[in-house]
């Protein structure tokens, strides 16, 4: 494994590489995806009842405002201090989006301008990286490694800090990393934010997911945090509803406001039906999340026992729905190794270089498909791999 | 105030860029005569449609563009108006303004000057305003508000740059015709340039009115993204569905740009989107010979202060003393769009224009006649 410190890479979209491979995985009648971060459950059956009932019933003449349904405001605001601890009044503090996704634009829109500098725990979510290029901002890479379970040194944070430094992405747990900040390094991290006068853009969307006791904690609700920090979360991986694109942001009102205003500029509102599926996740049963997890707990023992037989070095997943396995022991690019495994395994995994210049031998791989199936993958990953290794 | 010199300093960069205005929360009810397309019930094959997707469990992620289905249900719709539409080379955004936004920051980050009509949907102005793109107006006629030929050439000279048009105009409802269509279209190839074209009004066209598409005209295909909306009259207006179409040097970068704002488009609102195209033709035309006939009237109560227009769903009236603030039914006011001295009243089909109209002219502020 190498412990340079990873490559940071402004304005690179992987987008079309990603989308060349699933294109391609379609082509196999047993290819398996464990590429996209969409998980295989369908929806609860609740919540599409709920909706259809709702399209059934629904004013068409109904304004949609921008910052979204009240109704759909309330029910976050009552989730977000429940689940997060996290004050939100829902007349200011929240505004509806078009899933995480686009609150990912928005926040970075809001927080950071041409030449601003935003610290990001390398590797990181590729649309992090285009919505700052988009900015104009610069992301500032700061280094995670395998072997440390991609924790954030809060010192190799403090050395990358700079005149030019705006902001700084604590997404916990991670995508790609599946590691999750502990509450006292959140608290220290928070502590480093404050001394700087930086806003802190956090991403919950994994919250509910988390593994062998580790603990998430939103900055937001730390004491004095509110005033600098926006959140996002969405539905799509709670409620596995990633097709509904429906999230939110939530944040002190003087940035919401401008948020609001960048998200009139970018979409307007965000569909009814959509938002209607939202309420309907929100009000409705929530067994689904906890059984959603014991699932993911018992496929990340799948996951992890085939990642060891085949040799991959990787951070224990803590978080999540993923795994960033470390494949240097094939001596392969990100891409060759994904498209060869691709090929020769029909399995679909993501290349690191999607994550950040510097994890061109790494491989993203999700929890997403039945135990059996993931057994299935690895076991054809290692019939594959094992005359490179 | 957040306390915070950052914080402080992202609001303030931001309150900077006057484009990006924060629009007055739309009133509720009838009574509301500002909205861009008058509101119907659900068609019932949107509606059926959508709940068979949801039946399907078509609630995962779909193609950045949209479900192939839609897309080419779409490109046969502007096949029929002429444009080379594929469905590889269209985007089904999440509504118009999405579509505004996707079309606009694509041309400027290919390097094209955006060059805004001064009276334009303020969504034009408010996507423009989203990457600090280097934007420019070019004048429109004051009566008919077709664009001022010169003042295009003008915008076009000054380097690459696309212009952004409306036809039909969603002050006025007014067509850009055919020959000033053409003019334009033999300037923008002159100089390079590119247009968007937002065709949103089609749909409200008063019946046999030619409106022309710029990228059907020779020479245009390959320099024009048309963005719009099909689905007016079909009650999925606040479901947020637009196309965006184009060639594949345009279309491709938008669609790169959708995936990091969006990923997709909502999937049940896709497959709705689908079923409300296989609504009745002959119902919208019923829906559009009754807009027309109450604009008539409309117009008639207006007294010579309407606009010239040629779509069933808007009147625009001139209002002396620009007090539009003052009018019966919550108009759109026309600052919003660059012009302060006229008001934009929704035709619907419950006919609340007619008497906001007599109402407004016999008013003694703000009377629109």
């Amino acid at each position: 494994m190498s412990t340079t410190a990873p490559k940071a890479t402004p304005g690179r979209t992987g987008t079309a590489l990603l989308y060349s491979l699933i294109d391609q995985l379609k082509t196999y009648p047993d290819g398996i995806s464990l590429g996209r971060g969409d998980p295989d459950f369908d929806t609860p059956p609740h919540i599409r009842a709920a909706v259809e009932a709702a399209l059934r019933e629904e004013d068409p003449a109904k304004p949609v405002p921008t910052n979204g349904l009240s109704e759909l405001r309330q029910l976050i605001s009552k989730r977000v201090k429940a689940v997060n601890n996290i004050d939100a009044d829902p007349e200011t503090d929240i505004v509806v989006t078009n899933g995480g996704q686009e609150a990912v634009f928005l926040m970075i829109q809001a927080a950071v301008g041409p030449g601003d500098e935003v610290l990001v725990a390398d590797p990181n979510y590729n649309t992090y990286t285009d919505a700052i290029a988009f900015a104009g901002a610069v992301r500032v890479a700061v280094p995670t490694f395998v072997h440390e379970n991609y924790a954030i040194d809060p010192d190799r944070l403090r050395a990358a800090i700079t005149p030019r430094s705006r902001a700084i992405l604590m997404v916990s747990p991670n995508n790609p990393t599946a590691a999750v900040i502990p509450p006292a390094l959140v608290k220290e991290l928070c502590q480093i934010a404050e001394e700087h006068d930086l806003i802190i853009i956090a991403d919950d969307i994994y919250d509910r997911f988390l593994y062998d006791g580790a603990q998430h904690l939103s900055p937001s609700s730390l004491p004095g945090m509110k005033k600098r920090t926006m959140t996002l979360n969405a539905f799509s991986k709670t409620y596995s509803m990633c097709g509904w694109r429906c999230g939110w942001i939530t944040g002190p009102a003087d940035l919401m406001r401008q948020v609001r205003r960048l998200k009139e500029g970018t979409s307007g509102a965000t569909s009814i039906v959509a938002q209607r599926g939202g309420i309907a996740a929100l009000s409705g049963p929530q067994h689904t999340i906890q059984e959603f997890l014991e699932t993911y707990i018992r496929r990340r023992k799948v996951v992890m026992a085939g990642a060891d037989k085949i040799g991959f070095r990787y951070g224990v997943p803590q978080g999540g729905q993923f795994i960033f396995v470390d494949a240097s022991k094939f001596g392969m690019s990100s891409l060759d190794l994904a498209k060869y495994v691709l090929e020769r395994a029909r399995v679909l995994a993501y290349p690191g270089r999607s994550f950040g210049e510097g994890w061109d031998q790494y491989l993203r791989v999700t929890f997403l498909a039945p135990e059996e199936t993931l057994a299935t993958a690895f076991s054809r990953m290692h019939d594959a791999l094992k005359d490179l290794g | 105030m957040s306390g915070s010199a950052r914080v402080a300093e992202a609001i303030r960069r931001l309150t900077g860029r006057a484009g990006l205005q924060l629009d007055a929360p739309q009133p509720c009810g009838v009574e509301n005569l500002g909205a861009d397309h008058p509101r119907y019930a659900l068609a019932s094959e949107a509606r059926d449609e959508a709940i068979a997707a949801l039946e399907r469990n078509e609630t995962h992620y779909t193609d950045v563009g949209g479900i192939k289905p839609l897309r080419e249900k779409v490109a046969s719709v502007l096949k029929g108006w002429g444009l080379p539409a594929t469905e590889t080379d269209l985007l089904c955004p999440a509504g118009e303004q999405e579509a505004r936004f996707l079309a606009l920051q694509t041309l400027s980050r290919a390097g094209y000057k955006l060059a805004l009509p001064e009276v334009v949907h303020p969504g034009a102005r408010k996507a423009a305003a989203m990457r600090e793109a280097d934007a420019t107006t070019f004048a429109v006629d004051a009566n008919t508000l077709e664009p001022d030929l010169d003042s295009a050439k003008r915008a076009l000279a000054g380097g690459k740059t696309a212009l952004y048009l409306e036809s039909p105009n969603r002050l006025t409802g007014k067509v850009i015709a055919r020959a000033k269509a053409e003019a334009i279209a033999a300037a923008v190839k002159e100089a390079g340039g590119a247009v968007v074209w937002d065709a949103s009004l089609v749909p409200w066209l008063v019946p046999g009115t030619e409106c022309v598409a710029i990228g059907a005209l020779d020479g245009m295909a390959d320099r024009t993204v048309t963005i719009g909306t099909l689905w007016p009259g079909t009650g999925v207006d606040a479901w947020l569905i637009a196309y965006l179409s184009g060639p594949a040097d345009f279309v491709n970068p938008a669609r790169s740009i959708k995936q990091v704002i969006a990923i997709c488009t909502s999937s049940p609102v896709q497959w709705g989107a689908l079923g409300a195209l296989k609504s009745g033709e002959d119902a919208h035309k019923e829906r559009v010979a009754q807009l027309a006939d109450i604009r008539a009237k409309a117009v008639a109560k207006a007294g010579g202060r309407a606009l010239p227009g040629e779509t069933v769903n808007v009147v625009a009236v001139q209002v002396p003393g620009g007090n539009v603030a003052s009018l019966p039914g919550a108009p759109a006011p026309g600052d919003g769009f660059g012009r302060a001295d006229v008001a934009r009243f929704l035709v619907t089909p419950t006919g609340e224009i007619i008497e906001a109209l007599a109402v407004a002219a016999g008013s003694k502020s703000g009377g629109a006649a």
